[in-house]
Order: structure tokens, then C-alpha cells, then sequence
């Protein structure tokens, strides 16, 4: 994959390499379904507390697999638009999904609140610099910014915009990104080179 | 005046509909609605991916370019099936080599691509010139991306401890700079999780409304 | 575990399956195997009338040939010729190629690759001019050798670069350029006429505004110019009503001298007919549609209103008459009204109008007409015959509507032949049509073998076709040429099959009896192959592009720096020295975190990420998941693995047993706390959330990439009273976990965090290598920033890509 980067008539490897990523990955899902049978079908079986949510979460497996897999339309393939499959998916996958999401309005209220603490310094600039751009990122912010005196005459957007995002937003993200990217570089190097093996379980 | 919706539409709305009822009923507390719902996502999104990654993948990719008589292919089917060993103890061992193969292969991958997109584009763009820009506000927001993005680095240095010397100072106005950044993008996230509530309740009006046109007729 | 032996052997299997393929493949990009496969064939460029035949390269295509007066953009897409002008043809054979940056200048009389030169910048565009190769910018033109493309004069070598308007005129030697210049600033807009030998400016005249087209005339250059602010409000405070948009200058061509100048409207064409001007513009008093023609001194002789602007406006290169094409809609149906201009005529300026229901396609030029193909209601083309005597409705093409203008469809003519190629609809098939003005007959063929080749190139006679086969052993796109002569009315011919896509054809005409004709066709893959016209047999082949792609030698440099330093680093670990490494807030926690769960008696919840083991921050995740599974196993404490990913699980399985293994408790080891939950985002996000709060552990650690459920996780983990450490890498996702968890590792903590647990010299010299590496990094932007201020760009070859 290195090579096939630097030199011209060897980039199809790196297409190639990368399909056979895909297929491998796919061939995992075997094993991931067959991990969730072995474990919530050993709870079904026992019938621990609560058995039976283990049961529907089985079946919906299942049901969704069949539909997905088996259950062909007249015209095409069982995940078409219109098939069975698609109407699990609009109608339970799809709300599951979103509803979900929008949890994280109330998670990132609930956030807020707790950073907004300020047990330290540095939490106390993270909270400052926090509100600032949340409250003058709305009309209602600009408002009431407009309407103090003397100060209500510069654009805030601006500032906002152009020192905190542009500015110390950019540098903290980019300092993070460039030191990430060197970590990322020597871990995958350390990898290459057998150096890094925990992920395999260790020496052996 | 639209037309009323068919009964098999209101059945999926209304599905719909209960079970987002149950995922907003966690917060509160956890309870059998919660449990319900959850259980039926992980299952349902469980199977979805994989008959997507079936559709999507394994039958385009590999069944009908094997069909086609690309036999590169069976190299990808034979690692695949080995690492499906594992679940025969004796053959287990097997599954070392597509993982080893895998990992290979974005470790390849990540170190150039990494280097050309990461490390090369961020110091482009963090190289800004500090006067000679036309005017004092840009030149003052290069000064603080210089600032903030040396410091930065100075803190994420791990040869060095932050005492009270130059250094240690530098490193800890890199925290600080990190954490107004992260405030930054706290701050700006919050909108966009609102609007996603906003998206949800909506949903829950159109259909009401459906419901109304359906036993109301059109 | 396999025995080493069996290891060793399916290594090797291994390995020569891998050399089998590649020397295949290398075979194959010689030419020198015929693959038996057909199919869908790649397209080939639209030719359009004027072009010179032979042009190939459709959008992204990396490789073009250009001949004089072409000009074909660094990028790799094709551009109609930016310049306009009297041009000697290059009488030498040479031919620029350009493939990923790399210009080379393809001698096609000697056979051999005779210069070379890398260009920098998107927005270079490479001109051939008599036998210069000029290479423009956006702020600069250099003039190399055709031959040799070597460098010979540069405007920044003159102190001239600025930001440069596109039209770029070229006449007798001299090269005329146009700068953008400022409102209200030092730079001006400028016109500079140079002696392309050498450089010399010849004359220089100032503008009102930016260049936008040239349309040369005589000893005239009337030049379309987009009036800048200055001008405007000038003109705002004159008499003019309204202030127009562009002007047209008339500019002496022999010493830059203003004639005369006149205001045009917002929109505008310009064409130079019958020794006039035919403007089509926005009239700037009543904004109407006009077509206005002018003498030489800009004096009204004949106007015009005009219902649209034209669709095209051009000058018949055989009859010379001026055709306009204008589509309207009436009743609902698009109607498209052609207009000519016979030439010759001195007053009254009387015109021939005809009238097609539908769109207008496209139109080829032939002696006094146009043949037009206009797109009607129904899925039928048809074609028309427009002269100044009468029109003839000609023939429905039964071509499906969607195809008419895609790559399926290309018409020119030969002689007295006009040939088109289209898609039949009925049979699906690629039909050749040929209709003869003369006999009055068309000709239909198509060719059973081979329905879906699509032209590339049609010249005299010949149309060239390419088909597609693909590999079966490499999987590549080799393109065959299949060559058709429709003077011997259907004689079908194939080459053999050429590695890569065919992008472009030439055909060198034979010199004389004792010299044969030949075909040079260019591939992506950067080959010329030079063809024997009689039997399209491969006579040569010569490598058109660099083997290393030089763009990427900074980034070369990079990992081999960064190897090197984390090399040198681990060398010196070797050697027994000890390096220091300050200590990571939070990994220390880490401990603590199994000390708390042990006293509580509560399981450890980890979360390796998201992400699969393409991703690197998994990787670092399954290694820190290493120690902290040691530490659990230790005390005997329970380890709950949720993962998203089946691959993920799978090593995370083999992790936690071997941990278990080692600290001697195998049986406390629960394969089933190492489960999969679901490849979906929020639904592995829901299944935590679930599992936390009825679980309620007494730490959870979240190491590796995350997205936007992190925030989900860690107040659920919160809300359930568990210490939480988060480790990532994922800068949009840091602010939550800092604001929501205990401590956090950011960035290159967590690739550092392994390193630092294991504590092994390999390891804590590679986090001093890293370290070197960051130095670096800091010097160069320093010194760079330093540099920028001076305006000295010495390093920027280390960061520019």
C-alpha cells in the first residue's frame, strides 16, 4: 500500500487491496451474528431475569435477516424500495435512528450544565468561550449585543467568527490534528515493523 | 388536498412513532418501553447492516466478479473463509492471517495518506505570514494560529516535563488555547443537537396530522 | 497453533501467488497478452466542429495530446483553445503529452520522448505555439522549446508576473498578454504585447477592466473587456442612461493604440464576418437582445432585436455566412430558429430564417449549410439540412432522447460526407450513419460483433472506435482501436489490445510511397503506441509518463524522516539508554479506575470505538485494552467488551483470554462480556447506554474513535456514577468528553498511552522518535512563518503538494 502510493503503474493494488478489505469485513458479520446468538440465545436458554427482551432482540435479528436475505420482490433485490425490508427499515429502523440522535439535546443540556460547574480555570475558559458562541450564534444574541451601549456597534459575528473559530479554534484543532497524525504515523510504523503487537494478544 | 394515507402507512407511522415514544421514555429512567425498543434497535440494525453489507459487498464484489471470471477474487474468499475458522477450535488459528492481512494493510495506508492529507496540509495552512496582509485583524488571528499551534505541540511533548520554565509556561497556554477551542466547539455543536429534537418533533406533527386526514378522510 | 513449518510453507504459497500476479500484470502492460472479454467500452471526447481532429480526453482524463493552437489544462480536463489568432502550424511532428503534471514533448517523426518538465499548480494550461510551449498561470507565462522544453523567458523573470486575465493572443511571432490589474489599486489592467522569442515587450497599453475574450481581426484586436469600477462610475456620471457592464475595445494589434471603444451590455458575443462585427449583446440603454453589425469604427450598420441571446453564433468557415441559432419556446414546444447571413451582402444585410421544432444539439458546418441535429418532443433526432436556398428535413435518427447528447452521439464531415454515430433505440445498438450530400444517400451501418464501442476520433475518412476488454487476471481496462474507412464503405478493422484506456489518436498521414501511414494512440496508463495504419499491428511502445510520481517526494521524504527518527530513537533504547518520558495525567487513573471497580465489586466497561481496524485509533484502543485486561485480570474483575465492529470483537476476544491466560485465571474469563452489540452507530450507542445503566459499573473507558454518541455514552456513564477515561483522537468529540469524563487522553495521548503503559524500551524510544518528529514540525513552521514574512518561500517545497 506504501509503494503502490508513490508509484504510477502499481496504483490498481491499491483498489484491489481495498476490495478485498470490504469482502473480508463482510465475511466478519458471521461472526458477529453468531456472537449475538451465543449470548442472548445462552440467556434465553437459562431464562435469566429479563429473558425475554433477549428473545425479541433474536427475532428482530432474524425477521430483518430473512427479509433482508431470502424474501425476494417480484423484480430486483429483497432490499429494494418497496419490499418488506424497506418497510422495516422506514417505518422502524429509520425513527429508531433518529430518535436516538436527538437524545443528544438533552445529553448536551445535561453537558453543559456539569461544564458549566467550572471546578477550574481551564474549565472556566472552556464554559466562557462555550456560551459565547452559543448565545451569539442566534438572533436573540446579536440583539441583545446590538442594543448595549458603545460596544453594540462592532459585529460580534465577526469576532466570533473570524477570532474564536478562525482563530483559537483552529489553532487548538490543528495542534491536536498534527500531534494525532505523528502518533498516528508511529504507531502504524510500530505495527509494520513488529514492534506493536498487543493488538494480537501479545508475543506469541 | 393531498389524499389520506393508506392504513399500511399509518401501521408504519404509528410504529414509528411508539417506539420513539420509548427511546425518549429513558430519559426519565430505564424502563420496559426503553428495554423494548432498544432490544428491537439493536437487533433490527444489527441485521440491516448485514444484509446491506451482503447486497453491497460480498454479491457485486466478489459472487458475480468471480461469476465474471476475475479469479483475483477468490484470494479475498479464501481469507474471508479463514477468518470464519474461528469458530472451529482446532482450525482457529487460521483467522491470524486475514487479521494480520487487514491490519497491514491500513497501517500501509494510513501512514501516507496521513502524512499527505495531515501533517504536510495542516503546516501549509499553519504557515501565515504576521504582517504585509493587508490589514492588523489578519494578522492577528495568523499571530494566534502560530501561537496556539506551537504551543499546542509543546503540551502534546512528552520528552519534556511542564515545569516552570519557558517551556512548561508555553505548554500550559497551549491548554489553555485547547480549551478554548473545545469550548468553541462545544458552543457550536449545540444548535445543530437542537435542530435535531426540532427535526424529531416535527415528525410527530405530520403524523398527527396523517392521522387526522386518515380517520377525518381527505 | 500451526506448527512453524506449515507456517513457513503457506508463506510461501503466499508469496509466489503474489510475484504470479504482479508479473502478469506487468506482461499485460507490454501489450502482450489478448484478452478474450469483451465489454461496455469507455467513452471517447464529442467532436465538434472546428476542433482539430485528434483531440481527445474527456473530462478527467489525465492524459491529452495538444497540437498548435490547442491548449489542455494541467488538471487534466480538456479546454476548447483559450487562444485565437493567426498561427503558423507547427511544421515538425511534435506533439506535447501531458500526464499528471509531467509535459513531455512526443517527437513523432524520430519516435522518442525528446524533452520533459514537471509543472506545478492547478491552474497551469500548456499552449503550443510554432515551436514554443507556452505555460500559463494565473499570475505568470513561461515560454519554453517545444523541442527540448527547456526554459527561455518567464514574466517573473521580467518582474511582470501579476494575476492574468485567460484569453492570451498569439500572431507573427508575438505573444499578447492581458492583465487583471486592481480597482483603485497599483496594479493595472494592462494589455503587454511580447516578442515570443526572447521576450521583448513590444508595446504596452492600459485598460479599463478584464480581459474577457479576443477576437482578432485584421490588424485589429477587439477585445471584450468586463468594465471595472473606476470605469463604471465614470460612465455612471456621463450621459450614458446606464452604466454597461463591458465595452469592446478595438486595439491595434501592431502597437497596442486604442481606436475606438463602445459599450456593450452584460451579456455579449462578438464574431468577426465579412470584414464586419457581429455583436450579439444586452443592449445597455433598453436591455434587450440585439444583434448589432459594426464597421471598424464601432458605426452602427444593421441592428436587430433579438428574442434570446444566441445558443451559438459562428462564422461558416466555407461559405463564410454568419449563422445564429436562437431557441425559444412557443405553444408550450421549443422551438429552435436558425438565421444566416449570407456574406457579400453591403446593405440591408437580408437574412434567411428557418424555423425546427425542438432543441438544437448540434451543427456541422458543410459548404453553404449547417447540418443541424435538433432533439424533438418525441424520442426521435432529427436531422437537418440548412443552406441559403431551402432546408430538407432529412432523417429521424432512431436514437433514444437521453443518449442524443451524451457520449453515444458525435458527428463530422469528410469531403461530402457527413458521418454521425448514435444509439439505435430499438436494437440498443451502436449505428453509423454516413449521408452523402452529393448522391443525396445515407448509409447505415452497424456492426453485430461489437454493439457497444464508442468513437474517439473521426478524421477524413476514418472513424476510430475504441472497445473495452478487461483482464481477467489483473482486472485492468485494456482498450483494442477498431478502425473503420468509410470510403471502403464498412471495412472494419481491430488492433490489437493496448494497456490502459485509449485517451487519444493521431494519425501521421504517409509522407510519400516509401513512408506508411501510422497511428500513435496514447493510454492512461501513460503509454504511446506507435500503430501500423495497414494492419493496426504495434510497431512501438514508449513510456509517456514518470514511473515515480514526483509530486509526492516531499511526502516520501516525510516517512522516511519520521521512520528514521523513531528509528535512531529505538536504536539507542537498545543500547540500554534511558529516556525520559514525563508522566500522562489519566493513564495513571487507569489503575485506579480497576482499584475502585475491585473495591466496589462492580464490572470495567471498555469501549474500543466505533471504528474498524482501518482505523488506527482502534488499534491504539486494542492495545491499551491490553494492559488494562491484564490489570482485570490480576484482581479477578470482569471485563465487559461491547464492540461495533465483528473484527474488532474478534481481537478484543483474543486480547482479554490471552490476558486472562497469563495472569493464570483462564476460567474467569467470559467470552460473552467480549460480544458484539451492532454495526449501526446508535444502536451500539443504545445497547451501552442499556447495558450501563442495569450493569452500573464502577469505571468505564471509552479508547478509541468516536463520533457524535459520545456524548450519549459518557453522560449515561455518568448518570450510572462510573469514573470515566476517554482517550481519542476525534478533535469534533474531545470538548464532550473533557466537559463529561474524569480525564481525557487527547490526540496523541492515546497513541502515546501504550507506548507508556508497556514501559519497554522499543516502545518509549519510538514516543522519543515521535517527539523528534514534533521538533521538527515546530522548527519548520517557525522558520516558515519567519520566511512567509520576508516573503522568502525557500521551504514551501517541504509542505507543498
Amino acid at each position: 500500500m506504501i509503494i503502490q502510493f508513490y508509484i504510477y503503474p502499481l496504483d490498481w493494488l491499491g483498489e484491489l487491496f481495498n476490495s478485498f478489505y470490504n469482502i473480508v469485513l463482510t465475511f466478519a458479520f458471521v461472526l458477529g451474528a453468531i456472537s449475538l446468538f451465543q449470548v442472548h440465545g445462552k440467556k434465553i436458554i437459562a431464562q435469566t431475569s429479563g429473558w425475554g427482551y433477549n428473545l425479541v432482540l433474536l427475532v428482530s435479528l432474524t425477521v430483518t435477516l430473512i427479509f433482508g436475505l431470502f424474501v425476494f420482490p417480484e423484480k430486483g433485490q429483497p432490499v429494494d424500495a418497496g419490499t418488506a425490508f424497506d418497510w422495516i427499515f422506514n417505518n422502524i429502523f429509520t425513527p429508531l435512528c433518529s430518535t436516538t440522535y436527538s437524545l443528544l439535546a438533552f445529553y448536551i443540556a445535561s453537558a453543559s450544565f456539569r461544564a458549566f460547574r467550572a471546578r477550574s480555570a481551564q474549565a472556566t475558559v472552556l464554559l466562557v468561550t462555550a456560551f459565547l458562541v452559543m448565545l451569539f450564534r442566534v438572533p436573540l444574541g446579536e440583539y441583545i449585543w446590538h442594543s448595549l451601549p458603545w460596544v453594540g456597534q462592532f459585529d460580534i459575528t465577526a469576532f466570533i467568527d473570524d477570532w474564536i473559530m478562525g482563530g483559537f479554534n483552529a489553532a487548538g484543532q490543528r495542534a491536536i490534528m498534527l500531534g494525532a497524525s505523528v502518533g498516528l504515523v508511529s504507531i502504524s510504523l510500530k505495527i509494520l515493523l513488529g514492534i506493536e503487537v498487543s493488538y494480537l494478544g501479545g508475543n506469541d | 388536498m393531498e389524499n389520506a394515507p393508506a392504513f399500511s402507512d399509518m401501521i408504519g407511522m404509528w410504529t414509528g412513532v411508539c417506539l420513539s415514544m420509548c427511546i425518549f421514555s429513558f430519559l426519565y429512567k430505564d424502563n420496559p418501553f426503553y428495554k423494548l425498543a432498544e432490544h428491537i434497535f439493536v437487533g433490527v440494525s444489527a441485521g440491516y447492516w448485514m444484509c446491506i453489507g451482503y447486497w453491497q459487498v460480498i454479491y457485486p464484489d466478489l459472487i458475480q466478479r468471480l461469476q465474471g471470471g476475475d479469479w483475483r477474487y477468490l484470494i479475498a474468499a479464501v481469507l474471508g473463509i479463514m477468518l470464519l475458522m474461528r469458530i472451529f477450535p482446532k482450525c482457529a488459528w487460521m483467522e491470524r492471517w486475514p487479521l494480520a492481512f487487514m491490519v497491514g494493510i491500513f497501517a500501509g495506508y494510513n501512514i501516507v495518506y496521513t502524512m499527505q492529507a495531515q501533517i504536510l496540509k495542516q503546516i501549509e495552512a499553519t504557515v501565515l505570514p504576521l504582517w504585509g496582509t493587508g490589514s492588523w485583524q489578519t494578522a492577528c488571528i495568523n499571530l494566534i494560529v502560530l501561537a496556539g499551534v506551537l504551543t499546542g505541540l509543546m503540551y502534546f511533548y512528552f520528552s519534556r516535563e511542564h515545569d516552570n520554565s519557558l517551556w512548561g509556561k508555553s505548554a500550559r497556554l497551549g491548554v489553555w488555547i485547547l480549551m478554548i477551542s473545545f469550548g468553541a466547539a462545544f458552543g457550536y455543536t449545540v444548535m445543530a443537537r437542537m435542530s435535531l429534537f426540532i427535526g424529531r418533533v416535527m415528525f410527530f406533527q405530520d403524523v398527527w396530522r396523517a392521522t387526522v386526514q386518515f380517520f377525518g378522510g381527505s | 497453533m500451526m506448527s512453524r513449518y506449515s507456517a513457513k510453507i503457506l508463506l510461501a504459497v503466499f508469496a509466489v501467488l503474489m510475484f504470479w500476479i504482479a508479473a502478469v500484470s506487468a506482461q499485460e502492460r507490454d501489450g502482450g497478452l489478448n484478452e478474450p472479454e469483451t465489454g461496455a467500452a469507455r467513452s471517447g471526447a464529442q467532436l465538434r466542429p472546428g476542433l482539430a481532429p485528434g483531440v481527445s480526453g474527456g473530462a478527467g482524463s489525465p492524459v491529452v495530446f495538444a497540437e498548435a493552437g490547442e491548449s489542455v489544462c494541467v488538471g487534466g480536463l480538456y479546454e476548447r483553445p483559450g487562444c485565437r489568432g493567426y498561427f503558423s502550424q507547427t511544421a515538425s511532428a511534435r506533439q506535447l503529452i501531458l500526464k499528471n503534471s509531467c509535459l513531455q514533448s512526443f517527437d513523432s517523426k524520430e519516435n522518442r520522448i525528446s524533452g520533459k518538465i514537471y509543472i506545478d499548480g492547478d491552474d497551469s494550461r500548456v499552449i503550443a505555439y510554432a515551436d514554443y510551449a507556452v505555460i500559463k498561470t494565473s499570475e505568470n507565462i513561461t515560454v519554453r522549446s517545444l523541442a527540448s522544453l527547456e526554459k527561455l523567458w518567464s514574466l517573473e523573470d521580467k518582474s511582470l508576473a501579476g494575476a492574468l486575465a485567460d484569453p492570451v493572443f498569439f500572431y507573427g511571432g508575438r505573444m499578447a498578454v492581458f492583465f487583471k490589474g486592481e480597482d483603485g489599486g497599483d496594479k493595472k489592467y494592462k494589455a503587454v504585447c511580447f516578442k515570443i522569442d526572447g521576450g521583448e515587450i513590444v508595446w504596452q497599453s492600459e485598460l479599463d477592466g478584464e480581459v474577457l475574450d479576443v477576437t482578432p481581426a485584421g490588424d485589429s484586436l477587439f477585445l471584450t473587456v468586463r468594465n471595472g469600477r473606476e470605469r463604471l462610475a465614470a460612465l455612471k456620471k456621463s450621459e450614458a442612461a446606464v452604466a454597461a457592464e463591458r465595452e469592446l475595445i478595438n486595439l491595434r494589434a501592431s502597437d497596442g493604440k486604442i481606436l475606438k471603444r463602445t459599450e456593450l451590455g452584460g451579456n455579449s458575443s462578438v464574431r468577426f464576418w465579412d470584414g464586419k462585427l457581429a455583436v450579439c449583446q444586452d443592449d445597455p440603454d433598453s436591455g434587450d437582445f440585439l444583434l448589432n453589425l459594426y464597421d471598424m469604427n464601432f458605426e452602427v450598420l444593421y441592428r436587430k432585436a433579438l428574442l434570446k441571446m444566441p445558443v451559438f453564433m459562428e462564422v461558416s468557415p466555407d461559405s463564410g455566412a454568419l449563422w445564429i441559432g436562437i431557441a425559444d419556446f412557443t405553444d408550450g414546444k421549443e422551438l429552435t430558429q436558425i438565421s444566416c447571413f449570407p456574406c457579400g451582402q453591403k446593405d440591408g444585410f437580408a437574412e434567411d430564417n428557418y424555423f425546427a421544432y425542438g432543441h438544437l444539439e448540434e451543427a456541422v458546418f458543410y459548404e453553404s449549410g449547417v447540418w443541424c441535429f435538433v432533439r424533438g418532443e418525441s424520442k426521435f433526432a432529427t436531422l437537418y439540412w440548412f443552406n441559403n436556398k431551402n432546408y430538407d428535413y432529412l432523417v429521424d435518427l432512431k436514437g433514444p432522447l437521453e443518449n442524443f447528447t451524451g457520449e453515444d452521439f458525435s458527428a463530422f464531415m469528410y469531403g461530402d460526407r457527413l458521418s454521425f454515430v448514435y444509439r439505435n433505440e430499438e436494437t440498443g445498438k451502436l449505428e453509423l450513419g454516413v449521408f452523402s450530400v452529393s448522391t443525396s444517400e445515407l448509409l447505415t451501418w452497424n456492426d453485430d460483433n461489437y454493439p457497444s464501442s464508442r468513437p474517439l476520433l473521426g478524421r477524413n475518412a476514418e472513424i476510430f472506435f475504441t472497445e473495452k476488454s478487461v483482464s481477467a487476471l489483473t482486472g485492468k481496462e485494456n482498450d483494442r482501436l477498431r478502425y473503420l474507412n468509410t470510403k471502403g464503405m464498412g471495412t472494419w478493422f481491430d488492433t490489437e489490445p493496448l494497456s490502459g484506456e485509449i485517451v487519444g489518436v493521431r494519425v501521421r498521414e504517409s509522407g510519400g510511397p516509401a513512408e506508411k501511414a501510422e497511428w500513435y494512440a496514447l493510454t492512461d496508463g501513460g503509454k504511446i503506441y506507435r500503430l501500423d495504419a495497414q494492419n493496426g499491428s504495434i510497431l512501438q511502445t514508449l513510456q509517456a509518463g514518470p514511473l515515480f510520481d514526483r509530486s509526492k517526494l516531499n511526502n516520501l521524504l516525510g516517512v522516511l524522516f519520521v521512520t528514521g527518527s523513531i528509528g535512531y530513537f529505538i536504536w539507542r533504547a537498545r543500547k540500554g539508554e534511558k529516556l525520559f518520558i514525563r508522566s500522562i495525567a489519566g493513564l495513571g487513573a487507569l489503575d485506579e479506575a480497576v482499584g475502585r471497580a475491585t473495591e466496589m465489586g462492580r464490572p470495567i466497561f471498555y469501549i474500543p470505538g466505533l471504528s474498524d481496524i482501518d482505523e488506527t485509533q482502534t488499534m491504539a484502543g486494542l492495545s491499551i485494552l491490553g494492559h488494562v485486561s491484564k490489570c482485570t485480570a490480576e484482581y479477578d474483575m470482569p471485563i465487559v467488551v461491547p464492540n461495533c465492529s465483528s473484527v474488532v470483537m474478534v481481537m478484543a476476544q483474543d486480547i482479554v483470554r490471552q490476558a486472562y491466560l497469563q495472569a493464570g485465571n483462564p476460567d474467569s474469563y467470559e467470552s460473552d462480556n467480549v460480544c458484539f452489540l451492532s454495526s449501526e452507530q446508535f444502536g451500539f450507542a443504545a445497547g451501552v447506554c442499556g447495558m450501563m445503566v442495569r450493569e452500573k459499573p464502577a469505571a468505564v473507558l471509552y479508547m478509541g474513535n468516536f463520533f457524535a454518541e459520545a456524548l450519549m455514552l459518557a453522560e449515561t456513564g455518568n448518570t450510572a456514577g462510573a469514573v470515566q477515561i476517554a482517550g481519542t483522537a476525534a478533535a469534533s468529540q474531545l470538548p464532550f468528553f473533557v466537559a463529561a469524563c474524569d480525564y481525557t487522553l487527547m490526540g496523541e495521548e492515546l497513541y502515546a498511552a501504550s507506548a507508556y503503559l508497556s514501559g519497554e524500551p522499543l516502545q518509549i524510544g519510538s514516543l522519543k522518535g515521535q517527539d523528534a518528529v514534533k521538533a521538527a514540525i515546530m522548527l519548520l513552521i517557525a522558520a516558515g512563518t519567519l520566511l512567509t514574512c520576508f516573503n522568502c518561500h525557500w521551504l514551501d517545497f517541504i509542505w507543498k503538494i
